[in-house]
């Protein structure tokens, strides 16, 4: 479960401070699918990097599970975002160069837990799972944009995260791959509770979401 | 394995222009070694020369025409009578002078000397073990000092037996008490050089060595051996602290008559000139070649961090911490530099390896584990240079950021 109580965060543009998310509270439980709406520079990609730890925030409160993120180290919060949450990012965030395989199982590189040989295994297993098993030994940027998107799913899910953190997950596709990606991602929310959190700024992506927040001047207006 | 598999797979990207960085740092560290080797040898030779008793001193060197005649007992006359007069010199406290002959021990060669009493003043500097013949007790056997590779595991207070050949050329067992040994890099004295520009690195020969004292008793000992010669057309003339110049003048004068000489400032000066005039311009190349691959690690390894810096902002998405991030980056910036000293180092350990077991002769340098440390400090501020600018680079550039320029690409 997420829960954000009074968060504020500050941008510093030249000399002055740009209040870019204001008291903002929200509450996302387990399992909940969640799409966050905006404009352009509204904050919902600055809210996204919160609570996927990329970014700090400057007062209130952020816990995922309880557990208070603030004033967390470096290393924690790395381990967090790598055991509770997977991204899928509108550039897909793929080393281009480097095959299927290897970028699916990134993330196990980071945690000690797992030999080479599970972490093959749980590779293959989760591009199964996104239907892409066959394209495993290719390099990514040899994919379509869809099976790339694939790839970055089946990386986002390879740790069994919590949650998954999707910003724009079908920004750079066409239209009949973004509802396959969207269905997938739907599937992954339904079947295995994982949450699941869009930031988009198009409703019919957002349709795909139980639940919908609209953040305007970074404040959650809806 | 996870982590070296994961640094092999990005390092991969860079495989080729490391491999050119690891030629062009590890000829220009080889090449480096060599002249240390050799300025560590001039200045050695320097430290070994350059003692009290010959600082009042000429190096003579004898006229080689002179002793140009076919009778070898003629030549040593000539060369004792010449060494003699110059002895009864007012003011020529003694001539340093050694005699020499070929001995055999463990199946090799060796040089054996008997050193005077100046002789064992002025180059009493060079041993790393024992004591020199006055300080020593005697006994019936023959004291020596040695040195080379072959008596590397000969501790001082041991008797060894060397062959000799006595004075019917048959092979004589003789055996000699150690007292006292010449360390590493084993250059023991020689006066094989005539020139008129002799400098210290003149005076060492690399040999294995084994010096006996000038007494009655080993004269006595060592007189079945025909094989030791006199002979000597170069030497040390030391005078006593008493000598005006008017009588150096008087011994020059006869120096020249059937010689040559070098005040020894004159060679001290000489060996200087030998460093700024020879050295110097030998050390240009690879200072030039360690300037450049310095520079070219450092305009790659920054090149390099910031087209990885989308690849770390991903490793950051996945869980990768920052400080993880940046070791490996670090690794992949310092390996070029790491396996270049390894290399080096492998180098100087293989000389000296060889040089212990008696294979190899590296005349005119010295070489030992000075060099592998100087090597590690290379290493080390090759690093800390080449990481100062990709750490500010990264340091700069947070994963986020990346993500948002990527985005916004």
């Amino acid at each position: 479960m997420i829960e954000i109580s009074k968060l504020n965060k500050y941008y510093k543009v030249g000399k002055s401070k740009m209040h870019a998310l204001k008291d903002i509270d929200l509450t996302i439980k387990d399992g909940e699918s969640l799409a966050i709406q905006g404009k352009s520079g509204a904050g919902k990609s600055t809210l996204m990097h919160i609570m996927g730890l990329l970014d700090s925030y400057d007062s209130g409160s952020l816990k995922i599970d309880g557990q208070e993120i603030k004033g967390l180290r470096d290393g924690k919060l790395a381990a967090i975002r790598n055991q509770k949450i997977g991204f899928v990012m509108q550039d897909f965030s793929l080393l281009d160069h480097k095959n299927v395989i290897m970028n699916v199982m990134l993330p196990l590189y980071f945690n000690h837990k797992y030999s080479f040989n599970k972490m093959n295994k749980l590779a293959l297993e989760a591009l199964e799972r996104v239907g892409i098993k066959e394209q495993a030994n290719k390099k990514a940027n040899q994919l379509s944009g869809g099976q790339r998107q694939r790839v970055a799913i089946a990386r986002a899910i390879i740790s069994e995260p919590e949650i998954i953190l999707a910003d724009e997950p079908t920004g750079a596709l066409d239209s009949e791959t973004s509802v396959e990606i969207m269905n997938l991602l739907k599937e992954l929310n339904e079947k295995n509770g994982i949450t699941l959190i869009v930031i988009t700024h198009d409703d019919s992506v957002a349709d795909y979401c139980k639940r919908k927040i609209i953040i305007k001047d970074g404040c959650i207006v809806e | 394995m996870k982590k070296l598999n994961l640094f092999i797979m990005s390092f991969s990207q860079n495989i080729i222009s490391s491999i050119i960085m690891l030629i062009i740092l590890s000829f220009a560290l080889i090449s480096m070694q060599d002249v240390i080797g050799q300025y560590r040898y001039i200045t050695y030779s320097r430290y070994i020369i350059e003692n009290q008793y010959l600082q009042n001193s000429d190096y003579f060197m004898i006229n080689p025409e002179i002793m140009m005649v076919p009778d070898p007992n003629e030549q040593l006359k000539q060369s004792n009578s010449i060494k003699e007069k110059i002895s009864k010199f007012d003011g020529v406290e003694g001539v340093a002078v050694a005699q020499h002959s070929k001995a055999s021990y463990r199946s090799t060669t060796i040089n054996t000397e008997i050193y005077n009493d100046s002789m064992q003043k002025a180059f009493s500097k060079e041993l790393s073990e024992g004591v020199w013949f006055e300080q020593a007790d005697k006994s019936d056997i023959p004291n020596v000092v040695i040195g080379g590779a072959v008596f590397n595991d000969i501790p001082i207070g041991s008797d060894i037996e060397i062959e000799m050949l006595d004075k019917n050329e048959n092979l004589v067992q003789q055996k000699v008490h150690v007292i006292g040994k010449i360390g590493y890099p084993w250059y023991a004295v020689s006066y094989s050089t005539i020139s008129n520009d002799v400098s210290t690195k003149d005076f060492l020969i690399q040999v294995n060595t084994i010096i006996f004292d000038d007494d009655k008793q080993t004269s006595e000992i060592l007189s079945k051996y025909d094989s030791f010669q006199s002979l000597s057309f170069s030497y040390f003339v030391i005078y006593n602290k008493e000598c005006t110049d008017e009588q150096k003048e008087a011994v020059r004068d006869y120096y020249n008559s059937v010689g040559t000489y070098e005040t020894y400032d004159q060679i001290l000066e000489n060996t200087n000139d030998y460093i700024r005039d020879n050295l110097m311009k030998k050390i240009v190349t690879p200072i030039f070649l360690l300037i450049i691959a310095t520079l070219t690690l450092i305009s790659i390894a920054t090149l390099n961090t910031y087209k990885k810096l989308k690849d770390h902002s991903i490793y950051y998405l996945c869980g990768c911490s920052r400080k993880k991030s940046f070791a490996y980056l670090f690794v992949e910036i310092s390996i070029v530099a790491i396996l270049a000293t390894i290399i080096n180092i492998i180098y100087v350990s293989v000389i000296m390896s060889r040089l212990s077991a008696g294979t190899m002769s590296y005349a005119g340098s010295i070489i030992d584990y000075k060099n592998i440390i100087y090597s590690m400090i290379y290493c080390i501020v090759t690093i800390v240079i080449t990481v100062i600018l990709p750490f500010i680079v990264y340091k700069k550039n947070t994963p986020l950021e990346v993500y948002r320029r990527n985005h916004n690409d």
